[in-house]
Parts: C-alpha cells; structure tokens; sequence
C-alpha cells in the first residue's frame, strides 16, 4: 500500500530489485505477465522491463530509476533502505 | 480570504467520508485498481514511479500561515518531510501511503483544504497571478472571481466526467502573468467603456503534445454573468470534444478542428439557451465572496526610498533581492516580495517542512498571515510594509529562501521529471540545477535580465517548456536522454510558442549551449532589449547557429 515498486521473484513479489526473475523467451514472459495481469488485486500495472543479455542490467533507465529512487535525493527511495540495512 | 461556510465544511467532511471507505474497500480488495482509479483521481492521488503522489488544492495560490503549517506538519509527519509547488499553485507529497490518505484529508480538512479535483476528467484548480489583487496594474482583483469559479466548479454534476482534464487561468491585467493563453480557458480581467469590470474570454490554449495559444472568443462578459458563460462553453466542449483518441480529447483540439468562429457561434447559442438567473451569481451571493478578499488592516505609510533601504543591509544579496524579488504594489509603502524557492543547484519548486513553517511565521509576522504560491514555483507575500522588508529578507536567507533571482535565468521552471513521474521520459531537476550553477554568478544574471528558462520531462509539457524564453524538453533516444531545446515561447501577453531549434543534445551539453544563447543574445542586443526582444528581432537562426557549433 506504499506504492512502492515490486519484482516478480518466479514465487512472489519483492521489493527488492536483484530478487527479480529474468526471463529469455517470449512464451515465458507473456505466461508470466498474463499471471500478473490476473491477479491485479495483489500488485497494479505490472509489466515486462527489458535487461541486459546477460541478464544483469535494466535496459531503460526509468527502471533503473524505479529500483533506485529519485537521482537528486540518494536518500529516499529504495537506494536509501539498502544503505540503511 | 474565502472562509467556509457550513455547507463547505459538510462538503469536505463527506467527501473525506467517502473516499476513506472507497480506500478501505480498495485495501480489502472489494474494489479492484480499476474501480478505484477514477476516484482516487478525483481526490488527486496518482500512482508513481517510487509511491503514490497526492496533489493537494491550493486555491488560486492563496494560502494562510496555518494552511502552510499543516502542509508542514503533513509533510513530516506523513511524507519525506518536504513537498513540491507545482505549475498550477498547488502542493505535491511524492511518498504518501493509501492507508494514510484519509488521515491527511482529514488534517487538511480541519484548515479548509483538500485535494479534489487536482486530478482526473474534470475542471481543475483555477490558478491566477502570485500577486493577484495586490498588484499595481490591474483592472480587477482575480481573486474573488477565481473563488466564484472554484465553486461553481466543484462537485459540478454536469461537469464530472469530461472528455479530459479542464483547466482555467485569470489574469488581473493585461499583462497576464498567469499565462492565460496557454489554458483550456483563459480569463482577463478588463473594463468596459462604462469602467464596469468583467473579463475577456478566450478558449482553446494549451501545451503538451501540441501547444496552442488561446483564442479570443468574446471581448467581455461582466463577472456576474461569468458562471452562465463558462457553462456554455462547458457544454459545448461535453458535447462536442473528442473522447475517442485521448490525444485529441482537449478543448483546444475542438477549437482548432471546429475553427473558432464556429466554436464561438456554438457557445453564443448555448449561452442564449441557458437560464442566467438559475447560474449565474446572485448579487447578494457576490457580495459576500468578494467580503472575504476585502483588503487588510493597511497603515498609512509612505513610499519609501528603494536605494536607501538597500543599504540597510550591508549585503549585496539584499540590495539584489530589492532589485529583482520584490514587487510594485496597489498601497503606498508597501511592496509584494519573492521568496525563491529555486536555491542554486537546488530542487526548483521544493520547501522542507523546517521551511514551511518558517514562511508561516514569516507570513504572521511581515504579510497579514497570507502567502501565495506562484505557477513559478515560488512563494510570495503580498503585502509586506517596505520598511520591514530588510528584516524579512534576513530571515529568508537564513533558511535558505533569500535567493535574488525572480525571474532571472536561476528562477527555472521546471517538473518533477523521470525522478518521479511515471509519465517522464527524461529526468528534468539535473538538468535544472547544472544550468542553475552554470549561471549562479549573480551579476551575470542582473546583466542578462528577464530570462524564463522552463524545463519538462516530456511532452505533456507540465514544466511549461513551450513558453519558456529557452525550453528544454526531455526525451529518450535509443534508451538515452536526450534533451531538445525551443527558443522563443512566451507566457505573457499574446503568448507564443517556443520554435524548435534543432536535433536534441546530451544533458551535459544543455548548459554550455544555454550559455552560448546567452551570449549570443549580449552580443546582439540592443539597448534595453530583454532576451525575448532580441530573439524577435533577430530571429532563430542567430541562436541556432550558436547552440550546434562545434565545441
């Protein structure tokens, strides 16, 4: 209820970024965002964000963004509670 | 100011009702995300990139000193403890929670404030001149008209459900600081040849994807016949506006395909259908709005002597601040000051909660408890005694707000930006704060002059990037951000949309290519022309040529 953004882990959704499930084929990942789209009442908008080949890097940097907080304020968002843990 | 009455509070505390159950039954999952949307828009809770946004009403800018504490007090107490002033005069939070949102409605409620119709298909807050009703050039004070359209607007039934979002501007003269033209409707305010007060009406302007400058649709309505009017169009805009292509869904894209003589005859009709006395405000109904805008306890002072005050202070900053923040104004020995909410290298547009109460008190203690926030982004108060105003800028300064750069190539515009919106395509505040540093050094600034520079995200243009002197629009290009500059946009008088210059550059060549314009601008000049004088002189080219050489 935070708003926050969330990564499909292959079980369930976490709010931490390097928890995400990277999927390679495109039959995989429509599976996953049908399941996703169903069940709206867990989690809202969700959709497919491209990375790296290698898997390792979010390709637009809206969602780097979005794994990170806002650039010109290092401490809110999701990069300030990885610096406080 | 307006002070509700009994049925605006019942309004409130009902509306605060409903929405608190429609967010339980949301939380509960008995209302799904899309059942939900379209009220929590209508209560101006967006959806972002980190959390929810809720945008809270300030009515046409003005606010109290106890509003701006509350406004403090929500932000430490619910949010990150600061919050940002937008384009229309109202407040951004960027990380409430849902389940908090009631409990902030309520607080706002306790000092007659709230977030409705801040977002959603529907009109939305009437914005007007940071010194509206204080200013010394205008025909009419905007303020109890703006009130009487807020009401008239709120709740509206017909109104409800419109092809797209509405949004109405009122200037007190012609010299339109409130950026009329570039509104859905636009109103200025004038005297007819009997010196009877009322306004020029014009319809259709507008940003975003395809910017329009308004057109005049009648030369003057007197201000009571004003709710009938605006109704007319309303409907001829329900009936007639696309809700087909979102894109096309504006007023403005009804007035360009219908031509506006078309339009205009549309509205005269429905305007001749309507029943004025069941719409219209009755005199009586007037009387007591314009009561609540009736002027402060002033005291007779004189005007004082501007370069003797300078040196009270002995502080360069001061004599600046004097120079470019503080404004000419309706009563002797009085003045309407800036503060700047645009530190350099700062976030444009954001206060912390330490500074929110401070403009507060400053307000108690120098502006009869009342501040404006103005479509820039900044804050003013608008009715300080001249003689006090060394002391109000010492404070100022002392908590961060003393900046001299109304404005002045500092005072930028500009929209939250991929930082936060979910709408964004670039980021849009580093962009702000590298072309702020670029020009911090003041006496630089002061030799430039007037410079509007305005900067959006992307082409929803919330940042106002086609009427900025310079606009910088933030794209993505391949997977990069990629910035495109527009020179030439004006918000004043007959408005003027920025002409693009060329292929967009990298966000670290936006500085050094602003200060190129700039100095070619200083080179060129001629006497007394600010930089929009000369670039309509000498035309687009001159600055083009400067922005791409090789560097």
């Amino acid at each position: 209820m935070s708003g926050e953004a969330v990564f499909w882990t292959g079980a369930d959704w976490s709010p931490e970024a390097s928890d995400a499930l990277v999927l390679a084929d495109a039959e995989t990942q429509q599976t996953a965002l049908d399941a996703a789209l169903a069940r709206e009442d867990v989690v809202v908008g969700p959709y497919l964000a491209a990375v790296s080949e290698d898997g390792g890097a979010l390709v637009r940097l809206r969602e780097t963004i979005r794994t990170l907080g806002p650039t010109i304020r290092t401490d809110l968002g999701k990069q300030a509670e990885a610096q406080a843990a | 100011m307006y002070q509700y009455d009994a049925h605006d509070r019942e309004m409130i505390r009902e509306r605060t009702a409903q929405f608190r159950d429609q967010v339980e039954r949301r939380i509960s999952g008995a209302l799904t995300e899309e059942e939900f949307k379209p009220l929590r828009l209508m209560n101006g809770l967006y959806l972002q990139l980190h959390a929810y946004m809720l945008r809270v009403a300030i009515p046409y800018g003005v606010l109290s000193a106890n509003q701006m504490r509350t406004l403090a007090d929500i932000a430490e107490k619910y949010d990150r403890g600061y919050g940002h002033f937008t384009t229309r005069q109202n407040i951004q939070y960027n990380w409430p929670k849902l389940g908090d949102v009631p409990a902030i409605l309520d607080d706002l409620g306790a000092v007659e404030m709230h977030a409705i119709q801040t977002s959603g298909n529907c009109i939305r807050n009437v914005t007007t001149d940071v010194f509206a009703g204080v200013a010394a050039d205008e025909a009419g004070d905007p303020r109890p008209v703006a009130e009487a359209i807020r009401q008239w607007s709120t709740f509206h039934p017909e109104f409800t459900f419109l092809p797209r979002k509405f949004k109405i501007a009122i200037a007190g003269s012609r010299a339109d600081r409130a950026a009329t033209k570039l509104h859905d409707i636009g109103l200025i305010m004038v005297r007819d040849a009997n010196g009877v007060v009322g306004c020029e009406v014009s319809a259709g302007g507008g940003q975003g994807r395809t910017p329009m400058i308004g057109k005049v649709i009648r030369d003057f309505i007197a201000l009571a016949d004003l709710p009938p009017y605006l109704e007319a169009i309303m409907r001829v805009y329900n009936l007639y506006g696309r809700r087909d292509n979102k894109y096309k869904a504006r007023i403005k894209i009804l007035v360009h395909e219908l031509g506006v003589d078309a339009f205009k005859e549309a509205v005269e009709a429905e305007y001749a259908r309507i029943d004025n006395a069941s719409v219209a405000i009755a005199d009586a109904e007037w009387t007591r709005i314009a009561s609540f805008f009736s002027p402060p306890a002033y005291e007779d002072l004189a005007d004082e002597d501007l370069g003797a005050l300078a040196t009270q202070v002995d502080d360069g900053r001061f004599a600046r601040w004097l120079t470019h923040n503080v404004e000419a104004h309706q009563r002797p020995g009085y003045a309407a000051a800036v503060a700047s909410l645009k530190p350099i290298g700062g976030v444009p547009g954001d206060a912390t909660d330490e500074q929110m109460r401070i403009l507060a008190d400053l307000a108690d203690e120098f502006s009869f408890g009342e501040l404006r926030v103005s479509h820039a982004q900044n804050i003013g108060f608008p009715n300080v005694p001249q003689h006090r105003l060394p002391a109000l800028w010492a404070r100022l300064e002392a908590a961060g707000l003393g900046e001299a750069n109304h404005g002045l190539a500092t005072d930028i515009i500009c929209c939250p930006g991929l930082d936060y919106c979910a709408l964004a395509t670039a980021r849009s505040i580093p962009v702000a704060q590298a072309i702020s540093n670029k020009f911090s050094d003041p006496a630089r600034q002061a030799t430039i002059g007037p410079l509007p520079i305005k900067i959006s995200g992307c082409i929803n243009a919330c940042g106002h990037h086609h009427v900025g002197a310079i606009g910088v629009l933030g794209l993505e290009k391949n997977g990069v951000e990629n910035y495109q500059i527009t020179l030439g946009g004006q918000a004043d008088g007959a408005g003027a949309v920025g002409q693009v210059v060329g292929a967009g550059l990298a966000a670290a060549e936006v500085p050094e290519a602003i200060d190129r314009v700039v100095d070619r601008y200083l080179d060129v000049r001629e006497d007394g022309e600010t930089f929009i004088d000369t670039y309509r002189r000498v035309g687009r080219d001159a600055f083009k040529e400067v922005i791409y050489a090789a560097a």
